[in-house]
């Protein structure tokens, strides 16, 4: 005999309960999904009686876990499941009464395809019983395989072996420690223990792990590698610099380590692939650059798509394979050598100088001309353009020649005090830097995000104090101004 | 004025979703601004060019032309007409990139360029104009010697445009040094694509559209800041202080440009005539044939009649207009296309005489100047009505071909932002998911009338949106914002404009959606406004109705039926209009009209006429109805407000109900002129302007009391004249629908069988479902048979049995069927007959599963042994196993048909396959199953109400068939109900509609109860109660919101 559990309209965390439940009476439980499991009661009777007891039981068990589920016996796996599905609350059918019993269930406890079913609702059929009323030769020429399966299941079934649901595999340790610990150092030795254990397993069975779980009673961490690895000497590495970052504050008395099993990686290296860095040390050295500066500030910049000024985000840092191929074909194909130094200046916008210190970004990049005009008269000073390389092509022309600058930029902006005539700034101070301004070039309006609560609009001006040459803006909507970097 | 700026570079709304303002706003600012002028340069096109011409005329300031055109490089240049000679260029330059590209696509080459430079002047342009790009690229001497080379040295301008952007600064730096090395001209323009800043949100959400991006995602595709906006003269040269050259020079070359829309250059279409004749003289003749041929009697009047309009005709070089219409009537009867001129042509007596209309004007004594008149100073205007479909596509293609690709196009149909799609395109922009938007647009009402709820605030209000969140007040305001905005082009309905010579150095073409045909880029106002001669071939589904009838009496009956010889005043026709008896007639059967029929009780031609007119907005708004038929039925005496008036309004009773008596009300009362009168009907119609109704009104009323006529009579004729001009019909447009509508009447009442098939072949059109014109066919006796695979075409068709005719319906109605299949199945059975589903769908392979399980189901498969025929899920069961491919070896091998162990289908699961298959039932009505219930409700049925007295409590129910909130019944909803013994009529009140809005909208079967209104055999329900009725699932369906 086989008994089912079913929940009605079951959501998907209510499987693993439902194994549970299941394993209490028999091993082999096979997890047949839209929460039905399935399984052999067989040899039962002895401890809990006759079938409809063991129903019972079975039921009760569901319901002390919070599961109104339908319970049903018969005696093959598949009418067991028609039953709990068509019929509500403790079901017991006795073999050979299979067929008679379902007569009257609708189509859906057989859960058809959409198309067979549809056919099924064409034809007029509505129950299981004038389904198996059909000759099964003609349904076998109409419906196909499917059909067939479903038709003698609408007649009360068929044998089949149930298919054991099987645990996943999980690499776990776990220790209780004898004192308390308080400092980060004398975990080194536990923890390189146990990945040590962890990645004996793993190397086992051929695994490496992308995550690895800590917790040191409530506390926990969560290690996240760019690339699969069982390295247990590295992952202890990790753990302990992030742990040193991120101290727990409590006193640790148990430790416990899980890592998700993940298909280790396969490299060949080429004999013309430039070397890169071992992801294993870069995540090494990423992860001390991390607990010194700041996760937040550790990776590569990514200029955003859009006008706002400054808009951009950290991404992860890494190698990753498709860059390395793509340096391998660039290096490999004699045109690609050659850079053009145009193709620099032509999207300055996309370069984002990934060095940093102290705070302040080296940023950008813009084409400054060089001849300043007297502005004391009027708003507007014109800043040439065009850098060396774009107007030493022309035959012709010979227009001013460019200098680049770079704009060393403030993090964050300093607040200004502006003085202004004829809305054109002629005096400024911020963060000591105070004095007349010499020239004023600008202003320079940009605008956007209008749809969103941070809407920017602001006003800059290049400007050149004391020989020195400032961009400040004013914001628009706080009404204030600020020095937003300096021009080397 | 002495603005020293002039605006040389904006684009509008018309440059589709690159610009955020219409035309009429740039003019309206200017003039507030005091610019003496200003350029229009819409991209790739000059569609808003007239509204710009017209709206600048009005505001005083001078319209300069031009375009900006794509170049296969990728820039645009923008190009000014400078002459006449160089718009001509423009447009020929556009239609050329247009016409050999797909919709919306298209560039030209630098060689077709240089081609068509005369008379143009080219800018430099802004961020897409070619020197931005050759600065970019290195390249601005090439690109600007190249410009020089194409346009000449006085025709290049160097364009600056400061929008404060670091960027653009420095081309502009670049550009200066290179006009200096060139000595060329400086041009400052603000490269405008909106008209004040806030409208650069708008420019956002239509980048967006255009790039199918949402707001948060087109990054860098959205402007940067607002300020490509008209700014004032003095912000202009303050912008540019530092180069004043750059500002005067914007006067300097708007002095140049001396070319307006007003020198267009358009002329009338010449008619091609034979040696030794002139088109007046060709004219005169083929008119005086015909006036000898229709006139009957061709009496002194008509004789007086035509000289004077030939007269009028020739004065006005119109007789190429006439013989071009003429000639394309002469076509369509030579093709037997079935044709007839309708609006205000049928009053002109020549029209009627070259056989263009069928109304005889000097009989009906019609008003020509409605038609043509010498002080309006416009074209007339001729409209023809043909069958919809091919016919009507066989008369386009023959004016192309006469005229030339480049002669003669469509006009063109500009769609804008209304409510759905702006809700719909803003939502998308602002990222709003789907089912939100499906909900807020299925919301969006569609019926005429609109109550204080429809508003576009309380539909989102309903769509539970919060009013109160900023961005859905952003929505909200955006979606306003967007109203009336040009959306694309489209393509009229029928209006086609010729031109002498070539059409396309009068307005650019492009390729219509539909092959072989190409559309103007001016909509029919702006075609009329710039004075281009216009001939409307409208497809009229009645039409094809007619010629189809026509066609099938041949065959079936082996009559012929000419419909310009058909019995007047037939009795049959008329009791049937008498008894409101009209599903499927033109014009007269709706429920409105059905309301009215009864009381109106047509004896004659003239009230079809007047019964056609009377049933519209005009006398409704008017409160002319009630009058008439009151003095009708002599319940009222026949009184006229002016004892001149009584010519003009014996044949009305007194009622003004057409546009003619207003015209000739004014010429009797005020002493205005024909052309006067006709000025007066337009100041008071669709344009109508407060200022110019203004002056007319006083024009009135001076003429009046010069004539005595003064007071409460002065200000009673007044009030007909105003409140009616705008929506009334002209006597002579609703002559020729009354005699469509008489055809349509003799046709069904005679001949039946053919009159239904043709309506059922030609749908959808009219009023009724096709399955409503079934039912009421067969309750006039009519036998009307299933689809039938062994017997069916893919129209509807005729049979006879018992010498009776009967009506086949065809596989056109198989929802999801495949013509082509259809038709393949019917040649494949003229071979030889089918023996069994396996034999269908061996011997047409292309039949599929699907097709063959929709003919099951509605029964169509149920015929191959008429001896033993099987039912539907037998059917069924066989196409299961038939569309089951065997392979080669036993594919030979035919399975014949036989008994399947299904049940048969129940009469209601039939009835809910008929539907869902076909939208329709050729079996029992719905009600019908279900007459013994309705009866133990009270329920009657429809044909029992006209034995009810008028007052009594009655329960009605049925299918809704219709549903109307008519914008004049302020908020009342008509429901046409209907059963298996007719319609029945009820009316919602506002309050009861509030109450039970799902159940009236939603319902398909509903029961009503409310007192009966039986008067003068006018039958209705004023419903105080409705419920949903759950007779069937089958899907019935109701046309809605007419």
């Amino acid at each position: 005999m086989f008994a089912c559990i079913y929940i009605p309209n079951a959501s998907g965390d209510t499987a693993a309960a439902l194994l549970e439940c299941a394993s209490t009476f028999s091993p082999r439980v096979e997890n047949t999904g839209a929460g039905t499991v399935v399984f052999d009661v067989e040899g039962l009777e002895r401890l809990f009686g006759g079938y409809a007891e063991i129903a019972e039981q079975i039921r009760e068990q569901a319901r002390t876990r919070g599961l109104p589920a339908n319970v049903a016996l018969a005696s093959n796996a598949d009418a067991a499941i028609c039953a709990a599905r068509g019929f509500e609350g403790v079901t017991v059918i006795q073999r050979g009464t299979e067929a008679a019993r379902f007569r009257d269930l609708p189509l859906g406890v057989l859960n058809p395809s959409p198309e067979i079913l549809e056919t099924l609702q064409r034809w007029g059929i509505r129950t299981l019983g004038a389904f198996a009323k059909l000759p099964a030769e003609q349904v076998s020429e109409r419906l196909g395989q499917e059909g067939v399966q479903l038709h003698k299941l609408a007649q009360g079934g068929r044998e089949r072996p149930i298919v054991p649901h099987v645990e996943a595999l999980r690499f776990v340790e776990v220790m209780e420690l004898d004192y308390e610990l308080i400092a980060i150092e004398p975990l080194t030795f536990i923890l390189s223990r146990m990945l040590d254990q962890i990645c004996l397993r793993m190397r086992s069975r051929n695994l490496a792990t992308q995550e690895v779980r800590l917790a040191l009673g409530s506390y926990v961490r969560i290690l996240n590698l760019p690339l699969p690895v069982r390295n247990s000497r590295l992952m202890t590495k990790l753990f302990i610099l992030d742990l040193e970052a991120h101290p727990p504050g409590i006193a640790i008395r148990r430790v416990e380590v899980e890592a998700i099993p993940a298909e280790p990686r396969v490299v060949q290296n080429g004999l013309f692939v430039p070397l890169s860095p071992e992801p294993e040390k870069l995540e090494v050295t990423l992860a001390r650059l991390k607990a010194v500066v700041g996760e937040e500030n550790v990776g590569s910049p990514e200029i955003l798509d859009t006008h706002r000024p400054d808009a951009f985000s950290m991404k992860r840092f890494g190698v990753s394979e498709s860059n390395r191929s793509e340096t391998f074909r660039n290096w490999t194909n004699p045109a690609s050598q050659i850079r053009n130094p145009k193709s620099q200046i032509e999207r300055p916008e996309r370069r984002f100088g990934a060095s940093w210190r102290s705070g302040r970004v080296q940023s950008e990049i813009s084409d400054f001309g060089s001849e300043m005009q007297d502005l004391s008269n009027f708003k507007f000073l014109n800043p040439s353009a065009g850098s060396k390389e774009a107007t030493s092509a022309s035959p012709i022309i010979h227009p001013t020649p460019a200098i680049s600058l770079t704009l060393r930029l403030f993090r964050p902006p300093h607040e200004a005090t502006v003085q202004l005539r004829n809305q054109i700034p002629t005096w400024i101070a911020f963060h000591g830097v105070h004095g007349p301004v010499d020239t004023a070039c600008g202003p320079w309006h940009t605008s956007g995000d209008w749809w969103r609560p941070n809407m920017w609009d602001r006003e800059e001006w290049d400007i050149e104090v004391a020989d020195t040459l400032y961009r400040i803006y004013y914001d628009v909507h706080l009404d204030r101004w600020y020095a937003q970097g300096v021009y080397d | 004025m002495s603005a020293p700026y002039v605006e040389l570079h904006a684009a509008s709304a018309f440059s589709f979703l690159e610009g955020a303002a219409l035309p009429e706003e740039f003019a309206g600012a200017c003039a507030t601004y005091e610019l003496p002028a200003m350029a229009l340069l819409d991209r790739d096109g000059v569609y808003g060019a007239p509204r710009f011409h017209l709206a600048a005329k009005k505001a005083g300031i001078q319209a300069h032309i031009g375009a900006e055109v794509t170049s296969t490089t990728g820039v645009r240049y923008p190009l000014l007409a400078e002459t006449r000679e160089g718009y001509q260029n423009l447009c020929r330059l556009i239609t050329r990139m247009k016409l050999r590209a797909p919709k919306g696509k298209g560039a030209i080459t630098e060689d077709e360029l240089a081609a068509h430079a005369r008379g143009l002047v080219c800018l430099t342009g802004g961020e897409h104009g070619p020197l931005t790009r050759a600065i970019s690229n290195n390249n601005g001497c090439p690109t600007l010697e190249g410009l020089i080379d194409i346009f000449g040295r006085e025709h290049v301008y160097v364009e600056l445009q400061r929008h404060y952007n670091r960027a653009e600064e420095a081309i502009n730096q670049q550009a200066i040094a290179l006009a200096e090395i060139f000595r060329l001209p400086v041009l400052a323009t603000n490269g405008i694509r909106y008209g004040s800043p806030h409208q650069r949100e708008i420019l956002d959400v239509f980048t967006c559209i255009r790039n199918h991006r949402t707001l948060e995602t087109a990054g860098c595709l959205l402007s940067n800041n607002s300020e490509r906006y008209l700014k004032r003269p003095e912000q202009m040269l303050q912008l540019f202080h530092d180069i004043p050259q750059a500002i005067a020079n914007t006067i300097e070359l708007s002095r140049r440009l001396q070319f307006t829309l007003k020198d267009l250059g358009y002329q009338f279409p010449k008619y091609p005539v034979d040696d030794g004749e002139t088109m007046t003289s060709f004219l005169r003749k083929r008119t005086e044939e015909g006036a000898r041929n229709r006139f009957r009697p061709y009496d002194e009047k008509s004789r007086r009649q035509i000289e004077r309009e030939l007269a009028l005709i020739e004065k006005l070089g119109l007789e190429g207009y006439f013989l071009i219409v003429w000639d394309i009537v002469q076509f369509c009867l030579k093709n037997n296309i079935l044709i007839q001129g309708r609006g205000s042509a049928a009053n002109s007596a020549v029209c009627y005489a070259l056989g263009i209309t069928a109304v005889d004007p000097v009989k009906m004594d019609l008003l020509f100047e409605r038609f043509l008149s010498e002080e309006r100073g416009e074209w007339p205007d001729i409209d023809l009505d043909l069958p919809s479909g091919d016919q009507r596509e066989r008369a386009i293609q023959y004016v192309y071909q006469r005229y030339g690709a480049l002669g003669a196009a469509m006009t063109a149909n500009v769609i804008t932002y209304r409510g759905r799609s702006a809700a719909r395109e803003v939502g998308k922009a602002l990222g709003f998911d789907v089912a939100t938007l499906d909900r807020l647009t299925s919301l969006v009402g569609h019926f005429e009338y609109k109550d204080e709820s429809d508003t576009l605030e309380a539909q989102f209000r309903t769509a539970g949106f919060n009013m109160r969140e900023p961005r859905i007040r952003k929505f909200l305001e955006l979606c306003v914002n967007l109203q009336d905005l040009p959306r694309h082009l489209g393509q009229h309905s029928g209006g086609m404009v010729i031109c002498q010579g070539q059409l396309d150095s009068v307005v650019p073409l492009e390729p219509a959606t539909m092959p072989g045909r190409n559309v103007v880029q001016w909509d029919k106002d702006d075609c009329a406004d710039m004075h281009i001669v216009k001939v409307d071939l409208l497809g009229l589904g009645m039409m094809a109705v007619l010629e189809d009838s026509l066609k099938l009496i041949r065959e079936h009956y082996g009559e012929a039926v000419d419909l310009a010889h058909l019995p007047q005043n037939d009795p049959a026709s008329y009791q049937a209009m008498q008894k409101a008896d009209t599903v499927g007639m033109f014009q007269i059967e709706s429920r409105a009209q059905m309301s009215c029929l009864p009381r109106m009780r047509p004896e004659k031609f003239y009230d079809i006429v007047v019964q056609v007119a009377i049933i519209r907005p005009g006398p409704i708004v008017g409160n002319m109805v009630h009058p008439y038929l009151k003095r009708r039925q002599g319940r009222e005496p026949v009184k006229y407000p002016h004892p001149a008036l009584e010519s003009v309004l014996a044949r009305t009773l007194g009622v003004p109900l057409f546009q003619e008596q207003l015209l000739r009300m004014a010429m009797l009362t005020a002493g205005f002129s024909g052309g006067e009168a006709e000025e007066l009907r337009r100041a008071f119609g669709f344009k109508r302007s407060e200022r110019r109704m203004k002056e007319v009104e006083v024009k009135l009323r001076e003429g009046m009391n010069k004539n005595g006529i003064i007071g409460e009579v002065q200000d009673q004729i007044i009030h007909s004249i105003t409140s009616f001009a705008l929506y009334g019909f002209p006597e002579s447009h609703a002559a020729s629908f009354a005699l469509i509508a008489y055809s349509s009447a003799y046709l069904k009442c005679h001949y039946l069988a053919a009159f239904t098939a043709a309506m059922l072949n030609n749908q959808p059109m009219g009023f009724y479902s096709p399955a409503t014109l079934v039912k009421d066919a067969q309750r006039h006796g009519l036998k009307v048979k299933p689809i039938d695979i062994t017997k069916s075409d893919w129209l509807c068709t005729l049979e006879f049995e018992e010498c009776t005719p009967i009506l086949r319906v065809g596989m056109r109605y198989v929802k999801g069927m495949r013509e082509s299949v259809a038709r393949l199945i019917v040649d494949e059975r003229a071979r030889a007959p089918f023996t069994s589903v396996d034999d269908l769908a061996r011997r047409v392979p292309e039949l599929q599963k699907r097709e063959m399980i929709l003919l099951a189901e509605i029964g169509a498969l149920n015929f191959f042994h008429p001896a033993h025929r099987i039912h539907r899920r037998d059917a069924l069961w066989q196409v299961e196993r038939a569309s089951r491919r065997t392979g080669p070896l036993l594919e030979t091998i035919e399975q014949p048909d036989g008994r399947s162990p299904l049940a048969q289908m129940t009469s209601e699961e039939r009835l809910v396959a008929d539907f869902h298959g076909t939208g329709m039932t050729v079996g029992p009505h719905p009600m019908a199953y279900y007459r013994s219930v309705l009866n133990a409700l009270g329920v009657l049925r429809a044909v029992d109400l006209a034995n009810v007295p008028n007052g009594t409590y009655v329960r009605v129910a049925g299918g809704v068939i219709a549903r109307q909130r008519p914008g004049t019944a302020k908020g009342f909803v008509f429901l046409s109900l209907e059963d298996e013994t007719g319609i029945s009529n009820a009316i919602i009140t506002p309050d009861l509609f509030a109450q039970n809005r799902f159940t009236v909208v939603g319902g398909k079967f509903l029961l009503i109860e409310g007192r009966l209104q039986n008067i003068d055999n006018v039958i209705s329900v004023k419903a105080s109660r409705v419920e949903i009725l759950p007779v069937s699932e089958a899907a019935v369906t109701s046309h809605d919101f007419h």
